[in-house]
């Protein structure tokens, strides 16, 4: 019988030796895959200021310090010169070791960088963690390794969790009594006494019933542990292993984690508070949550350190010092670095082309993106108070607006920002990349860059801007009218595409055929096939806000087509390339004919329907267009600045009229955002072969640049132009003509 | 005349100085980019267009597609950085990619510049290599 029983444990220990030992040789944890936002790049000329710098550097983490910046992750500040010294940083093209920087600014603009002595012409600082992509079951955790580990820290787990943690062979028997007695004082369970090695067991397999048998199998596992593997190990397993705090659905592990997590440092740079409070948190991570419970967290706090001192792991002066600190969590909402649901859902669609889903989750692979932390704050609040705004403005029956927003750089076509929704900071429908809508007036450029490419049509020439029945293929017939249900008569392409006027463009369109517009949007970057029929021209075809970008994308880059990216390039754990994203450009409409286009867009913002925003923009020169859908369901606005390309999406989840028009909806905000980001004016070149013509806008006819509407073109040469009326000698217009021409001479 | 062309020589050789390409062998006394292809840069963008010519030269293509790039984010609208990428990209075999980089150089380069031309001459090349 007794052989019998033995014999059964033996059983049960080897399968418990099993088990544990694949577990722990699979240290080799599931590393998810973790994703960078953009380096930010320091150089004279930059467009920052220093409260901006000051900004970038908190979200890193740095610490503000009296002296000259000596250790990594630290800065000093004095007015408008600026030194940091940045952390050591593993790129995608090279190891960049830990640099000194001093920065200086004049008029919201680097001045100058240097290294302390020379002039540096570009350095760059390590980027912010932004995110991870972790398996279902959440786990997330960024390993560190012993040489990562400052000493203070298994000091103070030592002196907290398991005071003979050297000595012991597993198990505590002298604690585990301690407890039992307690426990029996208590009447209930209330102390563990497990040793460090029994709560690694017990992180391992996530269980945590309290039973006598768990507790039991527990302890078997451990001793198993400690037979196998030295105590080093077997720390730093548990520094790696254990559950420190949970995000949504996303579960923090590891200390390397975080620490990232509350105070966005690398863990060799925390301080003495900090790395009391992270053993604090171990206890409990929700019951001693710093973020909702600050006071029992500090109180926790501060007996680790009473009790590290006790054992005489620190002076009680130091105990007592860190004991006055704050908690000094990172507040990464106030820092505007919050959690990008929406971007790292465009992230994970990117890399779904090359990685599969467990590559991504377990091989620790860096994802280097270019998301702007600081563009990306600015769209999610700029959208969230606009939507807001106009929800206040109307009388609505508790329905409340959405929207989207995307923001790429103009030639490079990475995405640098993305609001997936009126929530930015939650994970649910990704308005951004899901949400197909009607673009309305938003597909004009494509009818008229086609006419502009039949090369029968300048922006000068006059199309007939009135009534139109439209024989569908149906038998039915189509009768589009513009907004105001007027028509102008004859007008420019200039002004019908500026004022966004319907019934030229369907005129246009039809002359022109609707399969080269269909075929347009093709070659301009969306790649759903588009139906040739006549309402196309009038924008009855849905493309989502990334979709937008895309085709925008390749007005802003002078008809140049550049796929749309998220991420620039990743690398394995090791640090070695995987994968680049390379810059690809493909010419997709002659550059000429794009410019000629932009100019009506850039006309649209002047006096067109976007003329609104002038004073927002603030004699910034930026191109766009509104886009109305029918029944005013969607309000759009796409455009594009010498810099960036941005696209807003403002409507009803559930489709309802919003009673918006591109310009009231979404305008407001995108002209916001380019103001707010200091977004670069667009400063084309035009290209060879246009030449420069005074038109008439209204009419087309050539007259002199004095004239009160008159507007220069670059058309292709030897346009044929009638000649317009000699215009009265105007002084005030002479006077300004003059001081444009005197800049021009000058400049 | 732009005084500035007056200066790249001098700041050219400054350059030249102050870098040393990584891989470059000792005694190569191969030319740094030429004045002709640098256009208006700025001190960061034109350390990046040197930084990567050296990579190129150096037969680093990799090192090289990545600075061109990081200088790219910088001054996009730089005719110098599109073309010098183009050329990487024709010593990497990828002669559409090479074609395409070096129309966009030539469409934002200044007509009948030096830049235009040379963008010219990168446009033939990958033709020539792509009817092989």
């Amino acid at each position: 019988m007794l052989a019998l029983a033995l014999g059964a444990f033996t059983i049960y220990a080897a399968v418990l030796n099993w088990q544990i030992t694949a577990r722990f040789e699979g240290r080799r944890w599931d590393l998810p895959a973790h994703v960078y936002a953009r380096p930010l790049e320091l150089y004279a000329g930059l467009s920052l200021t220093a409260d901006q710098l000051e900004a970038e550097v908190s979200r890193l983490g740095y610490r503000a310090v009296a002296g000259r910046p000596d250790e990594a992750g630290t800065f000093r500040r004095y007015r408008n010169r600026f030194e940091l010294r940045t952390r050591p940083f593993d790129f995608w093209d090279g190891s960049q070791p830990s640099r000194y920087f001093a920065v200086t600014f004049d008029d919201g603009r680097i001045q100058r960088v240097s290294d302390g002595i020379d002039e540096v012409a570009i350095g760059r600082v390590e980027p912010l963690l932004i995110g991870s992509i972790f398996p279902e079951s959440g786990e997330d955790r960024l390993v560190v390794t012993p040489e990562d580990v400052p000493p203070l820290l298994p000091a103070a787990l030592k002196a907290v969790e398991d005071r003979r943690f050297d000595e012991h062979f597993g198990v505590d028997p002298i604690a585990l009594l301690r407890a039992l007695a307690a426990n029996v004082r208590a009447g209930e369970v209330t102390q563990g006494g497990s040793t460090l090695t029994q709560q690694l067991v017990k992180n391992y397999f996530l269980d945590n019933r309290r039973t006598l048998w768990r507790k039991l199998k527990e302890a078997i596992m451990a001793v198993i542990l400690e037979l196998h593997y030295d105590k080093a190990d077997i720390l730093n397993a548990y520094i790696n292993e254990v559950y420190m705090g949970q995000q949504g659905n996303r579960a923090i592990h590891g200390f390397g984690l975080a620490s990232r997590f509350y105070f966005s440092r690398p863990l060799d740079e925390l301080e003495l508070h900090q790395i009391a409070l992270l053993v604090a948190i171990v206890r409990g991570p929700g019951y001693y949550d710093p973020v909702r419970f600050p006071e029992r967290a500090r109180t926790r706090r501060n007996l680790v350190l009473a009790q590290m001192a006790e054992q005489g792991a620190i002076p009680q002066a130091a105990a007592q010092q860190a004991a006055g600190e704050d908690l000094d969590l990172w507040d990464a909402e106030k820092l505007g670095a919050g959690w990008y649901p929406a971007y790292l859902d465009l992230v994970r669609r990117q890399l779904a082309v090359h990685y599969r889903e467990e590559d991504l989750t377990r091989e620790g692979l860096q994802v280097f993106t270019a998301l702007d932390p600081v563009v990306q704050a600015t769209a999610e609040r700029r959208l969230a108070a606009g939507l807001e705004r106009l929800d206040a403005a109307r009388q609505t029956d508790g329905a409340r607006l959405n929207g989207a927003v995307v923001v790429t750089s103009a030639q490079s076509g990475e995405v640098i920002a993305l609001v997936g929704g009126r929530r930015a900071g939650y994970a649910g429908f990704n308005r951004a990349l899901d949400a197909r809508r009607p673009i309305g007036s938003l597909v004009k450029p494509a009818v008229y860059l086609a006419a502009l490419e039949t090369g029968r049509y300048t922006l000068a020439s006059t199309i007939e801007d009135a009534p139109v029945d439209v024989e569908l293929a149906n038998g039915n017939t189509w009768r589009p009218a513009n907004f105001h249900e007027e028509s102008h008569g004859k007008v420019t392409l200039l002004r019908a595409l500026a004022e966004s006027m319907n019934l030229a463009t369907v005129q246009l369109g039809l002359t022109i055929g609707v399969e080269r517009v269909a075929a347009m949007l093709g070659r301009l970057g969306f790649d759903e096939q588009v139906a040739p029929y006549p309402s196309l021209l009038l924008g009855a075809v849905g493309m989502t806000p990334l979709e937008v970008a895309q085709v925008y994308g390749t007005f802003a880059g002078g008809g140049f087509r550049t796929p749309l990216r998220a991420v620039r390039a990743v690398v394995d754990a090791g640090g070695e390339p995987l994968q680049r994203y390379p810059l690809v450009v493909v010419q997709a409409v002659d550059g000429a004919d794009v410019y000629q286009l932009n100019q009506a867009l850039v006309e649209v913002m002047r006096r067109g329907t976007g003329k609104s925003v002038r004073d927002v923009l603030s004699g910034r020169r930026a191109a766009g267009k509104t886009g109305t859908s029918d029944g005013l369901r969607d309000s759009w606005f796409a455009g594009f600045t010498g810099e960036h390309v941005m696209v807003v999406w403002v409507g009803y989840d559930d489709n309802r009229p919003t009673g918006l028009t591109g310009a009231r909806g979404a305008l407001p905000i995108w002209a916001a955002i380019v103001n707010d980001i200091g977004s670069a004016p667009l400063a084309a070149v035009a290209p060879a072969g246009l030449e420069s013509r005074w038109i008439q806008y209204e009419t087309g006819v050539e007259v002199s640049r004095f004239c009160a509407d008159a507007v220069e073109l670059m058309l292709p040469p030897g346009t044929a132009l009638a000649r317009g009326p000699r215009c009265g000698f105007d002084l005030r217009r002479l006077g300004e003509g003059t001081v444009e021409w005197l800049k021009e001479v000058v400049e | 005349m732009n005084y500035r062309v007056l200066l790249l020589p001098a700041l050219l050789w400054a350059a030249g100085c102050a870098t040393t390409a990584p891989g470059r062998a000792p005694g190569d006394t191969s030319s740094p980019v030429p004045v002709e292809r640098r256009g208006d840069l700025s001190p960061a963008g034109e350390a990046l267009l040197i930084q990567g010519a050296n990579e190129r030269r150096a037969g680093d293509y990799g090192a090289a597609s990545a600075t061109l790039e990081r200088a790219l984010r910088i001054e996009p609208s730089a005719p110098a950085l599109w073309l010098e990428l183009a050329r990487v990209r024709l010593l990497q075999g990828d002669v559409a990619q090479a074609g395409q980089l070096a129309r966009k150089a030539g469409s934002l380069a200044p007509a009948d510049s030096a830049l235009a031309s040379e963008a010219q001459r990168v446009i033939e090349a990958a033709r020539r290599r792509d009817s092989l």
